[in-house]
């Protein structure tokens, strides 16, 4: 039949069309390699459902003796185990998966009870420790790291010195060196008071697994690039060269007092020291004169405006790449005419103890770059006549600002810019005179930086693939692939590190944060977040709107014709 | 290029290192002939080796030290010009006009001390580093068809590219200027007005670095920033025909000299009186008293110079201390008019565009002789010159096709024989997109001839649609041609042998050979009509669907049978 013929062929060049258009679309599509959307997503659940890492702590609480106590075994077995429960609830707060172990050792008796399964005692009894009497803190602490002997991140030792005669005054005290291990003096006579035990036991527990802090009251972030480096610029900024000009010796501050700080961060942070001088850089702050104190002094709600963003040229690195992160340090040399020149604290208090005066605003973390300013007044302030006074500050004239950026570098890791003291239970924190960071102190921040580099690792992998999925027509090249791929390995054996080493599960977290990172800022997404839609009509309506039309219309027809004629017959 | 005199120079300058670091400003003012006044501020920072010094500084800037360790920068020179060096009218043959006269827009010349196979990719990441540093585009270099590797400078590690088309601006003096100590806080640069600067005739900001092997450190590094401009002739005052206008310090940059820069160690002014200006001055010189500079017949000076040195040649440089004077105010008052000419050199040089249209062309290099003074140009070893030698290195873009059989030599307008002139060449073909073609040739001519003339065929070619730059219209720049006459030594040899510690004076006397820019020249290329990529795409799809619509109706419709239908309805 004639008409059908027709149809058929309207019918056909249709056909053709809509079995053509699968072909097309496939012909349109960008190469995308295929990303693990379900492992990160997996991924990312796991870990916002267990904020605390799973990183591994050992804690071994020894008390002990010379003589023989005065309270049977069955006394002693129910007090250590009311002291396992107590520390038990430091394992939610402490960034560790914890593990404790409390042992007795005194004259003819030996006690062990453990938390958990795989909590192995790591205390032998039966050891003879040499006697502390008549020793300083410093000297204590030194003799019992001989004394404990293996010392390994981690693993964390309480020894509770059941000694009358250590004791000052006679009341418990508890002191937390500079090593992994903390002591408590407690006399035998106050041992019927479990509570007081648990509690200054707990305290000394806190501060050792913890920094004393809970976790949620620390900040999220290290002041770190994304690949675990940071440089620490330090600048001496001479305010007004026409009387005095400073200049310093900073090779020797370097190897005296950076040095050791840096090496003993290697593990959380690699950091690099460079210096430079500057000169003509006034502060943008004006200060007042106070006649009492003849000081000229800045308020401390002006201090967020002293950092001179004009005239302080304080430049980012040259010699670091990429997304590197800058640290500056000023050490600031008021002008003649505002010397000495001194704080108001927000508490009213004046400093004017020394001639140093350091700042890290509240806003200084929040700052790109900034660790702290230290404003350091020349002592005197006396100026020579006539002539411009010329001085190079050596090591000693530097001692105390450095301190005070030592402290200024403790704030921006989120500790305390000095270890605090506790009246109640009587608790001290011994400082680590040389490096300024306990080594206790470096396995917590290590903790901290293993969890938030996980935790930036998930939510910058799950902004990635996002964004990858908003944008279906981004070329997605097999190295983001690779690079998703590797850092989701390494984030998940980071997590499940379980009793590996501080050392590797550091190594694992940075891994997994700077590849996710790579993957993020690679140039090749970066280049084609703009390619409009428009431009693809453009493209294609020219051929595929008349074509279409042609094709519709025929049908169309051709349909209402065949439909006439059937209906006529 | 001139590798062997730049390191003779800084031989000398590291005879006069002492242990610790310097920093010297310097001034140097010189009346032209026109009317017109030149300023050249030069500024030196010197730096002990490294391993003596260490890799902290109080005045050598961080950023140029960083940039010097990491890519192991031996020599290098980027220069920032706007306007062109009138060398018929502003002098050839001395040593200030050789720094001074640089192509327009950048041009870098650098020299690296790494492996052979680095060399590209280092100069590349140098091009970023500087284009961060001084917020230009200098990073274009990076592109391997923007730089080539001199054949005449010896050194296969030393690159060179030039960016005609880089407008200059106050955004790349700040930078620069951020180098110094001082900044443009105290001392000469506190004269460096803006709008005063960059409304002159001509500008031209350089940054010099020298530094010693990195393997033997044992000559330290040496930056030098020099910035030359001639300042346009102070407004016509009334009644004086003379073309020779007063100036003062403060008529040209709007402020007077106030004190130094407290950091540096030289300070100093100099007004420079050309020989042949200074022969005007010889009828006042008897044997027993001396010129009086301050008040004679030719011009009067507002303040008495501090000393005088004169060279071999008969010019005469007048010295002031800027410290000494609280505020210098130095002017010049003719008293007679005079005229002089400038050390103009042997030959006048020009480059030039020939033929028309947007297929072919040629470039032709003129050398005309001319026939005033030639200048201090000696030829060491040589007691009668016979001939001249003249070094030709030009860079041309890919686009421009270059026939090596049409290179013609004319001597005094007649064609002569191409190898009887020409020494030695290299000629190395363009490759496309990747690679310039460069053409260095050393011709060799007699002393008498009066006119060289070089001519080069060339077709142009075609640009990619995206390879054209945003105004394609405005034309295409060709890099100038870097011209040396390399037995021509430009220096001046003063009597007395105290130049102290001087760079400026240094520089002076350093023999370097002439070397000569050609003008940049714009060339036209055949422009696309840049909607041409869509108008063929709707072209095309609209006669593939007008072809689809009519065979679809041939196949379909009957028209015999839809006149019956409409006929029968």
């Amino acid at each position: 039949m004639a008409g059908s013929t027709r149809l058929a062929i309207a019918l056909s060049a249709l056909a053709y069309i809509l079995a053509g258009l699968p072909f097309w679309w496939k012909l349109t599509e960008v190469y995308r390699v295929p990303l693990p959307y379900r492992e990160v997503e997996g991924f990312v659940t796991k870990q916002s459902s267990s904020s605390a890492a799973r990183v591994h702590c050992q804690l071994q609480i020894v008390f002990f003796s010379k003589e023989e106590t005065p309270d049977r075994d069955a006394k002693w077995s129910d007090r250590l185990e009311v002291v396992l429960r107590a520390t038990r609830e430091w394992s939610s707060s402490g960034f560790c998966e914890i593990e404790v172990a409390v042992t007795l050792d005194a004259k003819g008796l030996c006690l062990h009870k453990r938390g958990g399964d795989r909590a192995k005692p790591l205390w032998e009894c039966g050891r003879v420790l040499d006697s502390l009497h008549s020793q300083d803190s410093t000297s204590i602490d030194e003799s019992l790291k001989n004394y404990i002997g293996e010392d390994r991140a981690g693993k964390y030792t309480i020894l509770v010195l059941l000694d009358g005669e250590l004791s000052q005054g006679g009341g418990a005290e508890a002191v937390v060196g500079k090593y992994r291990h903390a002591w408590v003096v407690f006399p035998p006579s106050l041992l019927g008071n479990d509570e007081q035990l648990t509690r200054i036991i707990s305290e000394t527990a806190g501060v050792l697994l913890a920094g004393g802090k809970p976790a949620t009251a620390v900040a999220k972030t290290m002041p770190l690039a994304a690949d675990g480096s940071a440089i620490l610029s330090f600048s001496l900024l001479n305010a007004d060269p026409e009387n005095w000009i400073f200049n310093w010796d900073f090779d020797s501050v370097e190897s005296q007092y950076l040095s050791p700080v840096v090496d003993a961060l290697a593990p959380v942070a690699r950091l690099s020291v460079e210096s430079q001088v500057l000169y003509y850089t006034p502060a943008a702050a004006r200060s007042q004169w106070n006649a009492d104190i003849r000081s000229h002094v800045i308020e401390s709600k002006d201090l967020s405006f002293f950092v001179n963003a004009n005239e302080w040229h304080l430049d980012t690195s040259a010699a670091a790449a990429g997304r590197s992160k800058v640290l500056h340090f000023a050490i600031y040399v008021p002008p003649v005419e505002e010397c000495p020149l001194r704080i108001k604290l927000s508490s009213g208090r004046i400093t004017s103890s020394a001639s140093i005066d350091g700042f890290t605003s509240p806003l200084m973390p929040l700052m790109q770059g900034w660790g702290g300013v230290v404003i350091w007044n020349p002592p005197g302030c006396l100026v020579a006549d006539n002539s411009t006074l010329r001085q190079r500050l050596n090591v000693n004239d530097l001692k105390t600002t450095m301190e005070v950026v030592v402290a200024q570098l403790r704030t921006l890791f989120g500790l305390p810019p000095v270890p605090p003291r506790r009246k109640a239970p009587k608790l001290s924190i011994l400082c680590n005179q040389r490096t300024g960071f306990a080594e206790w102190e470096l396995d917590l921040l290590l903790r901290r930086r293993v969890i938030a580099d996980v935790n930036s690792t998930a939510s910058t992998l799950a902004s990635l693939l996002k964004l990858v999925e908003s944008l279906p027509k981004m070329v997605i090249q097999q190295e983001i692939g690779v690079q998703v791929t590797t850092s989701l390995e390494a984030a998940e054996k980071a997590m499940d590190a379980g009793n590996a080493s501080y050392q590797v599960i550091g190594n694992f977290s940075a891994t997994a944060k700077a590849w996710a990172e790579e993957a993020f800022f690679h140039p090749s997404i970066m280049s084609l977040l703009h390619f409009p839609k428009e431009h693809q009509f453009a493209m294609y309506t020219p051929f595929f709107v008349p074509v279409l039309l042609h094709t519709v219309i025929s049908v169309v027809k051709e349909t209402m014709r065949y439909a006439r004629k059937s209906s006529r017959k | 290029m001139d590798l062997p005199f730049a390191l003779a120079f800084v031989l000398l300058l590291t005879s006069c290192y002492a242990i610790d670091e310097d920093f010297s400003e310097e001034l140097l003012l010189r009346p032209l002939p026109d009317g017109n006044v030149l300023a050249h501020f030069h500024f030196a920072s010197t730096l002990p080796p490294v391993d003596h010094y260490g890799v902290h500084h109080r005045l050598f800037p961080k950023a140029i030290f960083q940039l010097v360790r990491k890519f192991r920068i031996k020599e290098m020179e980027l220069s920032f010009t706007q306007g062109r060096w009138n060398y018929q009218r502003w002098g050839v043959g001395d040593p200030i006009a050789q720094l001074a006269a640089k192509p327009v827009g950048v041009e870098l010349t650098a020299s690296l001390d790494v492996p052979e196979a680095e060399v590209d990719s280092t100069w590349g990441n140098l091009t970023h580093a500087l284009s961060g540093l001084f917020c230009a585009s200098i990073n274009f270099l990076e592109s391997p068809t923007t730089f080539l590797e001199p054949w005449f400078s010896k050194s296969s590690r030393t690159r060179y590219g030039a960016l005609p088309r880089e407008a200059v601006c106050t955004e790349n003096l700040t930078p620069w200027l951020k180098l110094l100590p001082c900044r443009d806080k105290a001392g000469l640069t506190t004269l460096l007005d803006r709008p005063t600067i960059y409304s002159g005739m001509y500008h031209s900001q350089r940054l010099i670095i020298t530094s010693g092997d990195f393997d033997r450190d044992e000559e330290g590094t040496t930056l030098e920033q020099t910035l030359t401009v001639v300042l346009r002739k102070p407004a016509v005052s009334e009644g004086l025909s003379s073309k020779l206008q007063d100036w003062t310090l403060s008529g040209l940059f709007g402020s007077k000299l106030e004190g130094k820069c407290p950091l540096a160690t030289t300070s100093s002014v100099y007004l420079e009186l050309e020989e042949s200006l200074a022969k005007h001055l010889a009828g006042d010189l008897s044997k027993e008293t001396r010129i009086n500079f301050v008040d004679n017949r030719v011009f009067s000076l507002s303040s008495a110079p501090s000393r005088v040195l004169a060279s071999l040649s008969g010019s005469l440089l007048l010295e002031y201390e800027a410290g000494t004077h609280s505020e210098l105010d130095l002017g010049v008052t003719w008293r007679a008019p005079v005229d002089w000419s400038p050390a103009r050199g042997r030959f006048y040089t020009s480059r030039y565009l020939a033929g028309s249209g947007n297929a072919r062309g040629s470039i032709v290099i003129s050398f005309r002789a001319n026939d005033g003074p030639s200048g201090d140009c000696y030829s060491p070893g040589i007691e009668a010159v016979e001939y001249v030698d003249i070094m030709i290195l030009q860079m041309i873009p890919w686009y421009v096709r270059l026939y090596g059989h049409t290179l013609q030599v004319s001597l005094d307008g007649r064609n002569v024989e191409f190898w009887s002139v020409v020494r030695l060449m290299r000629f190395t073909p363009a490759e496309d997109r990747k690679a310039p073609a460069a053409v260095e040739i050393a011709l060799r001519v007699s002393i008498a001839t009066q006119a060289v003339t070089l001519t080069i065929q060339y077709d142009k070619g075609f640009l990619h649609i995206d390879e054209h730059p945003p105004d394609a219209n405005r034309g295409f720049d060709l890099p100038s041609a870097v011209i040396t006459f390399p037995r021509c030594r430009v220096f001046k040899q003063f009597q007395s042998d105290d130049v102290g510690h001087s760079h400026i004076l240094a520089v002076v006397q350093s023999q370097r050979p002439m070397q000569i820019y050609s003008e940049v020249s714009l060339m036209q290329l055949a422009t696309p009509d840049f909607s041409m990529p869509y108008n063929v795409i709707t072209l095309t799809c609209t006669v593939l669907a007008l072809y689809f619509g009519s065979l679809l109706n041939a196949l379909r419709r009957r028209i015999g049978e839809e006149e019956r239908e409409s006929k029968g309805t």
